[in-house]
């Protein structure tokens, strides 16, 4: 499956640097651990015209567009709607991957707060993403420090936590 | 798929049961695609896993319908419902919403579908391998239609019945 090659993509792309690497902006490193932002690529126009499909010609828009290894190629539209930042994620033909936003830590429903405290006790959530996708229950990306970690971990409303990166916190006394 | 065969059970078990039927009279819905067994007794696993996962004070009532076992209860005054597999699994959580918390995605695309039509009652429901769905209550002109939505926009129509 396709889309299988990219799931890590939202939590990396919008915990660890609020990315919204425009085409013509250098490469984003976090996208160097899962995939490699396209320089120079212009936006498919099927989906640019999806886009404004759906979202109307007047919203402004900014486009990146990813790839990974197995050369999938993902494009993001990032846009503002009401205030809130959101992004949609699309496949080179079109179809939609998924949509996501950050929201704020208290936003997160209660199962997901259960899970992940349940899971990392002390825990402190920093930031939060949700992600809907079309083929799976929406998915919370939290960016948690612990003590001696930080990790960027997602949780369902359905109990199953996920860890996708986990570094040592490095103590100044150390 | 197990739950191919009880996807709509919601749509309809909670969409008529808390629907404010207007006859008053006993509810057709889960008639239609399940019958509620009477005196059937919730599974001891299935209840432990209602306690563990809400705590034992919870005043909660249970249907079992196609083997589904539905804990409904109330949070927050809210009422909710968890529907497990026989094996304690939880196949889904759903509850009542009003209209106007229908995501924009969603109300937009069913009133492009029943333009004109009035939304009368909603029903989120969430699984774990697809997108919260919203089931809803609707009258067309002169249809009465159970319809859902995911966030999507993706509508399917599971039940057109002319009103009498």
């Amino acid at each position: 499956m396709k889309k299988n090659v990219i799931f890590l993509l939202p939590a990396f792309l919008s915990l660890s640097l609020f990315a919204k690497t425009t085409l013509s902006e250098a490469q984003n490193p976090v996208f160097g651990l899962f995939a490699k932002t396209l320089k120079g690529g212009k936006v498919n126009p099927v989906i640019e015209s999806k886009f404004k499909q759906q979202y109307g010609n007047l919203v402004n828009v900014s486009w990146s567009i990813i790839d990974d290894l197995s050369d999938v190629h993902i494009t993001i539209a990032t846009f503002t709607v009401d205030g809130v930042e959101s992004e949609v994620y699309y496949y080179d033909d079109g179809e939609i991957f998924g949509v996501g936003k950050s929201i704020k830590r208290d936003l997160l429903p209660e199962n997901v707060v259960k899970s992940l405290n349940a899971r990392f006790r002390s825990g402190v959530i920093q930031t939060a993403y949700e992600f809907k996708e079309r083929s799976s229950s929406t998915r919370y990306y939290v960016r948690l420090v612990t003590p001696r970690h930080t990790m960027i971990v997602s949780a369902n409303e359905f109990g199953d936590t996920k860890v996708y990166q986990k570094e040592k916190l490095k103590h100044i006394f150390e | 798929m197990k739950k191919n065969v009880i996807f709509l059970l919601m749509a309809f078990a909670t969409l008529n049961l808390t629907a404010r039927t207007p006859a008053g009279g006993p509810d057709p819905g889960p008639a239609i695609f399940a019958k509620a067994p009477t005196g059937e007794k919730v599974s001891p696993l299935i209840e432990a896993k209602f306690k563990k996962q809400y705590g034992p004070i919870v005043n909660v009532s249970w249907k079992i319908i196609n083997d589904i076992s539905i804990a409904t209860f109330t949070e927050q005054n809210t009422q909710r419902d968890v529907f497990y597999y026989n094996d304690g699994e939880t196949f889904g959580f759903g509850k009542p919403i009003d209209k106007d918390e229908l995501p924009k995605v969603v109300s937009e695309s069913l009133n492009k579908r029943f333009s004109g039509a009035t939304i009368q009652v909603v029903y989120e429901f969430k699984t774990t391998d697809s997108p919260t769905r919203y089931y809803a209550r609707i009258i067309a002109g002169s249809h009465l239609v159970i319809a859902s939505a995911n966030e999507f926009g993706d509508i399917t129509v599971s039940q057109r019945q002319k009103i009498k």
